[in-house]
């Protein structure tokens, strides 16, 4: 950083300053007798570099400006690190207020303070007190530097990392001891809980007891209520069902009645099936006079079924055999069957008549001629004893016969003759077969004519009233059921036929309707009171279980209470014993700060000594050489004079001061190396009267030494009351006089 | 291992870089070690050595890192 223009306007002792044109290299020298301005110069730059003077307190900067304005300001132009041109501008006035803006290359790069302070820093690469202690030398600040060579060796760094892992440590330790503390209220809050291992067991099963007794209660009301329901249900069936009984009509078929029987049947079946005697024991069976009539009627029925069942049995077997139905396995012969095997006799009978009526007409002619050749032999045999005549008359007629064998057309006619009688006697066996089958035709379509005439009639009848069925029925002759229904229509079946009968039937009835409905009512009235004890009991069971679910909800209420509190005292533990690691290891970690802290001092100690033997025999003029610095920078020199170390108290005040110049530069070059950048970049040193206490040879002597100093310090500001023209005449020199400065 | 080459930047004075120093100086502590491997000292050595560079790295301003 090079200063390459100072400007102020009503600062310190001057309404204006402006030093404008400064070397960049060489010194810059202001010169003036006292009280000329030349300290008030240094402080104008330190008040445009910090915003505040290295006399005046921060808070008291306002006493900075010029008697009798109200504000004023400084304007610093200087080039940086970088090689940019800056600008840093600050105004303040008599409240204290202060404005701060810095420009880099014209363009605005912080405003405010704080933003231009934070800017600076780097720049300047120290802040108001290691400049103090580097790259400013004040008028009677000759002393040790105080936290600045703690920055420069870089022990600041570890220090303050170590006062950050204390102030860690501490509130780590405070953490675990307010830990601790509410580990305490949860051990007592756990205490307090007084659980027991097996009271939530306990509770639970006295729970699922109540809820057992709830669901048996509910079961039980369930049961009663259903049985109620049942009961009403199943007499309301009864009673519709009986009524189709009471007042019956005689005029209704069998299917009726049978439909009738069922729907009593289904509606005492369901009242039987209700239980009843099992749930209210002891009681009589309901509806037994009901069932027991039912029973009877039914068996009334089942016996005219039977008689029926015959009846369709005939029926198919007609149908069958009439060939209307599709005959079964053992079925006799068919009426068609029947009538074709006749017809073929019929029709065979009638060919063999026909044949041996033609045999019979061929037998009769062959056996008359036959008998009229044995006539004739007879005759020739016997002519002997016929008249003349005749026998004359048959040698004339038939000459013939004189020549046959006689015994054989004897024979020969007897046969035919038997023949003849054979066939006539044939002739009539087949005439008699033909008649036989013409017969069995005839009875044959009889037997179809009167088979379809039951058959129409049973058909007919079956959708009938049941009376008329049954007269119908039996109105058929030579039917196989014919007894049988009469025995019934007489007796078991009279009811469902006579209307006396059926009346009574029907009274008889309405008598045992009327008993099941008191037996009913008893019913309900015992199933009444049951419903209001299950009621009452299903009511204590639930609030017995709400009792038990409230007092097992408090428990595990409890539990998690208890887990919750176990769960944080372990938590707090865990951590406990985290920060007390972390504190034993931020404690090792300050022990090994402090051990590199050390170090580091040693080392920085020992690279000042080096660079202090460069620079003291130059401040010295050769008569001073190898300084030894301990770590509190006290130690001694070697004398060349003497060829002894001296101690650095034992010096002279004006060899003090060299060798506290020496050693400020020293520092400066510490500095520019902490600070960094590219190691190049000039710089400038201020120094406010470095020689008062030297005498003018030693003092000519340190300042030709401090211009000569090849390195990045290559501005330096000096200011002091009067120096050789030689000297003044090879820098820039700023002569002030008690009014008024000249650049 | 030796300490790292101080910087100068151009400047005669070298200064050291701390955290080049401390590392060196941790590792030194724990090469000194009896049991530098397994043991639970080494490990808390370790792990302060490890916050140390860690929180240095961290806090200090760029322009105070070695160049």
């Amino acid at each position: 950083m090079i200063i390459r223009r100072l400007q102020s306007e009503n600062i310190l002792r001057f309404e204006k300053l402006d030093l404008d044109d400064l070397p960049a290299r060489g010194g810059i020298l202001i010169t003036g007798p006292n009280e000329s301005g030349k300290s008030a110069i240094l402080e104008t730059l330190c008040l445009a570099l910090f915003g505040r003077t290295v006399q005046l307190a921060p808070e008291a900067i306002a006493a900075a400006i010029h008697w009798g304005a109200d504000q004023g300001s400084v304007t610093l132009d200087f080039v940086g690190p970088d090689q940019i041109p800056h600008t840093l501008r600050r105004q303040l006035d008599r409240q204290g207020n202060q404005e701060a803006t810095l420009t880099r290359d014209g363009k605005l790069l912080a405003s405010g303070i704080e933003a231009v302070d934070r800017a600076m820093r780097p720049i300047i690469g120290c802040d108001f007190s290691g400049y103090l202690d580097t790259l400013y030398q004040a008028q009677g600040r000759h002393g040790r530097p105080n936290g600045t060579i703690q920055t420069l060796a870089g022990v600041t760094l570890l220090q303050e990392l170590g006062t950050a892992l204390d102030a860690e440590n501490h509130s780590l330790a405070r953490q675990i001891e307010t830990r601790q503390a509410e580990q305490a209220g949860l051990r007592e809050a756990l205490t307090s809980l007084n659980l027991r291992e097996a009271t939530l067991g306990e509770r639970e099963a006295a729970h699922q007891r109540a809820c057992s007794r709830i669901a048996t209660a509910n079961a039980t009301l369930a049961r009663w209520s259903g049985l109620e329901a049942g009961i009403a249900q199943a007499g309301q069936r009864i009673a519709t069902a009986c009524n189709g009984w009471i007042s019956p009509s005689p005029e209704i078929d069998r299917t009726a009645w049978h439909n009738r029987g069922v729907a009593l049947d289904s509606a005492l079946r369901e009242i039987e099936s209700l239980g009843l005697t099992r749930h209210l024991d002891p009681v009589d069976p309901p509806a037994t006079g009901l069932r027991q009539w039912h029973t009877d009627w039914t068996a009334r029925l089942e016996e005219l079924e039977k008689i029926l069942a015959t009846v369709e049995a005939e029926r198919q077997r007609l149908l069958r055999w009439l060939g209307a139905a599709a005959p079964q396995p053992g079925d006799p012969a068919t009426l068609a069957a029947e009538r074709a095997r006749l017809t073929n006799r019929e029709q065979r009978a009638k060919k063999r008549h026909e044949q041996r009526k033609r045999r019979a007409t061929g037998f009769v002619v062959l056996s008359l001629g036959g008998w009229f050749a044995t006539l004739v032999v007879w005759q020739k045999i016997i002519q002997d004893h016929l008249p003349g005549w005749v026998s004359a008359s048959l040698d004339n007629a038939l000459p013939f016969l004189n020549r046959a064998p006689n015994l054989l057309l004897l024979y020969t006619a007897v046969a035919l003759t038997l023949l003849v009688l054979w066939n006539l006697t044939a002739r009539g066996f087949v005439g008699n077969r033909l008649r036989k089958a013409v017969a069995g035709k005839e009875r044959l379509d009889q037997q179809a004519a009167t088979a379809w005439q039951t058959i129409d009639t049973i058909d007919s009848a079956a959708g009938l009233s049941l009376k008329k069925q049954v007269e119908q029925l039996l109105a058929l002759e030579n039917t196989p059921w014919r007894d049988d229904l009469k025995h019934w229509s007489q007796g078991a079946g009279a009811p469902l036929l006579d209307d006396a009968r059926l009346t009574a039937e029907t009274g008889l009835l309405a008598e045992r309707l009327h008993i099941f409905a008191g037996e009913q009512n008893r019913l309900r009235e015992r199933i009444a009171t049951r419903l209001l004890t299950a009621g009452q009991e299903q009511a204590d069971r639930q609030a017995e279980a709400v009792m038990a679910a409230a007092a097992v909800a408090d428990e595990q209420a409890r539990r998690r209470e208890q887990n919750r509190l176990n769960a944080a005292l372990a938590a707090h533990e865990a951590q406990n014993r985290q920060d007390r690691h972390a504190i034993g290891i931020r404690t090792l970690a300050k022990e090994l700060l402090q051990g590199a802290s050390g170090t580091l001092h040693t080392l920085f100690v020992e690279e000042l000594n080096r660079v202090m033997a460069e620079l003291v025999p130059v401040v010295t003029r050769g008569r001073y050489h190898t300084p030894r610095f301990d770590d509190a920078l006290q130690g001694e020199i070697q004398a060349t004079h003497r060829n002894e170390p001296v101690p650095l108290t034992a010096l002279s005040t004006g060899v003090r001061r060299q060798v506290s110049l020496a050693l400020r530069l020293a520092l400066c070059q510490a500095l520019i190396a902490r600070a960094g950048g590219d190691g190049s970049s000039p710089r400038f040193i201020a120094l406010d009267e470095p020689l008062a206490y030297s005498d003018r040879k030693r003092g000519r002597e340190s300042l030709e030494a401090l211009l000569a100093l090849d390195g990045p310090l290559t501005q330096i500001w000096v200011a002091a009351p009067e120096m050789e023209a030689d000297l003044l005449a090879a820098s820039r020199h700023i002569p002030c006089t008690p009014d008024q400065p000249q650049s | 291992m030796p300490l790292p080459e101080p910087s100068a930047n151009g400047a005669s004075f070298r200064v050291q870089d701390p955290l080049f120093v401390l590392e060196a100086h941790c590792r030194k502590a724990l090469e000194h070690h009896p049991n530098p491997t397994r043991s639970i000292e080494a490990a808390r050595l370790r792990e302060a050595t490890q916050l140390l560079l860690t929180r240095l790295e961290t806090t200090r301003s760029p322009g105070e890192k070695s160049a």
